[in-house]
């Protein structure tokens, strides 16, 4: 199944290593702004608008 | 030293092991392969055997891998046989292979040793036992240490993700002060001879200091050390756990009034508890439906309040006796205890596990 990893900025390093770690050194995943556990669902809904193009972007929806 | 020494190339391979970022910061004790079969004679193991796997990451910690970051972390070879059982404990404890070394809670390996092995390498038991001091207690703590970082890669700002850690990261391994506790210790509490040597290794995530100097009465000590294992930002979860670590001279007090282990788990278990108006004023009623954290009753996850479980309208913080563990350690001098903070056990059984030989 197609999927796309997603996580927050503070995360990239992580993201990176653990990519690098199972050899994919150039994975590719969508970075959203830090934090994501206080939001309200209404700002929720507007994390996910936001990243919606980069998400099928490397989903590879044209 | 022999002036005619010159220590040149013994600081250009502690450079080189720290440029390798083999470390946790301070330099290591280069290791070679005859240096690394003195501590592989210490055990019947192969090297290749798994201690610990975290399938994950595609990594595994093996004897061989364990004995190289104690030999860098600058263990005595015969310290090798209490860094084997301390591996074996963590993998038993079960949290490690679930990553938990990653969390940004920044959690830590805390190694209580018990049995004869503590006075054969001298492992200290008594004054300043968190602290600095004891090549032994400094060295098995730092072999856990190095091993994470340098088997499994879990290094700060990569793998490791803690948003600040714990000074137990560089190394937490205690004694039990046996020879000063009124009671069994904690291996024999666990169905172990008190003859036999063990390690028990818990993942913890502080070490809050308990001063109480001011009483001597059991049930007053008790309710202090209670409301430190109830206080709120320790509450994550549903519920905590916690090694309560007693100095002599608390664990002296326990014992005059008719106190032991298992009935201070039990007053523990029914005083560490919160009003909900003390749970409602930090946000923490209520528990997420899907992940059981704790939340305001007002998060769009919250599940319906679930109600008093503690005496007269209060809320249990432990969910049984067993998740408080009770040691004795320090010196004999003060009214002086710890709480450790841990994640779990929270009613099974510490990961006990005995040192071979031991």
């Amino acid at each position: 199944m197609p999927a796309v990893s997603i996580c927050t900025d503070p995360f990239v390093l992580t993201a990176g290593a653990m990519a690098r770690n199972y050899g994919f050194p150039g994975f590719e995943y969508v970075t959203i702004p830090h934090p994501v556990a206080s939001l309200s669902t209404a700002q929720i809904r507007d994390r996910v608008r936001g990243m919606l193009p980069d998400l099928l972007r490397i989903l590879g929806v044209e | 030293m022999d002036p005619s020494v010159d220590a040149a190339g013994i600081r250009q391979a502690m450079e080189y092991y720290a440029d390798q970022g083999w470390t946790d910061g301070l330099p290591v004790v280069p290791v070679t392969e005859s240096y690394l079969a003195e501590f592989l004679a210490r055990t019947d193991r192969d090297p290749a055997d798994v201690l610990l796997a975290m399938p994950h990451l595609n990594r595994a910690l093996t004897v061989r891998l364990a004995a190289i970051n104690a030999a860098l972390a600058g263990c005595r070879p015969e310290y090798f046989p209490v860094v084997l059982a301390a591996w074996e404990s963590l993998a038993t404890e079960g949290y490690p292979a679930r990553a938990i070394w990653q969390s940004t809670t920044g959690t830590a390996p805390f190694l209580i040793v018990n049995g004869p092995v503590r006075a054969q390498i001298g492992l200290n038991s008594r004054g300043n036992v968190f602290g600095s001091g004891f090549r032994a207690n400094a060295t098995i703590g730092r072999a856990i240490r190095l091993g994470v970082i340098n088997a499994f890669g879990l290094r700060p700002h990569e793998l490791d993700q803690a948003t600040q850690g714990t000074p137990a990261k560089y190394a937490a391994c205690i004694a039990e002060n046996e020879e000063q506790s009124p009671w069994p210790p904690l291996h024999a509490e666990f169905g172990l001879a008190a003859a036999d040597s063990a390690v028990t290794a818990l993942t913890i995530r502080s070490c809050v200091h308990i001063e109480a100097r001011h009483t001597m009465v059991p049930e007053q000590l008790a309710a202090d050390i209670a409301g430190t294992i109830a206080r709120t930002g320790a509450l994550v979860h549903e519920t905590t756990s916690a090694a309560v670590v007693l100095s002599p001279e608390h664990a002296r007090l326990f014992s005059a009034g008719g106190w032991d282990k298992p009935g201070i788990r039990q007053f523990l278990y029914d005083h560490a508890v919160l009003t909900q108006a003390e749970l409602v004023a930090a946000g923490k009623e209520a528990l997420s439906s899907r992940t059981r954290w704790r939340l305001p009753a007002d998060h769009p996850d919250a599940l319906p309040y679930a109600g008093d479980s503690g005496d007269s309208g209060t809320i249990r913080v432990l969910n049984s006796p067993g998740a408080v563990l009770v040691v004795v350690a320090g010196a004999a001098n003060a009214g002086v205890s710890a709480v450790v903070e841990t994640f779990g056990p929270r009613g099974g059984p510490p990961p006990v596990v005995r040192i071979p030989g031991g």
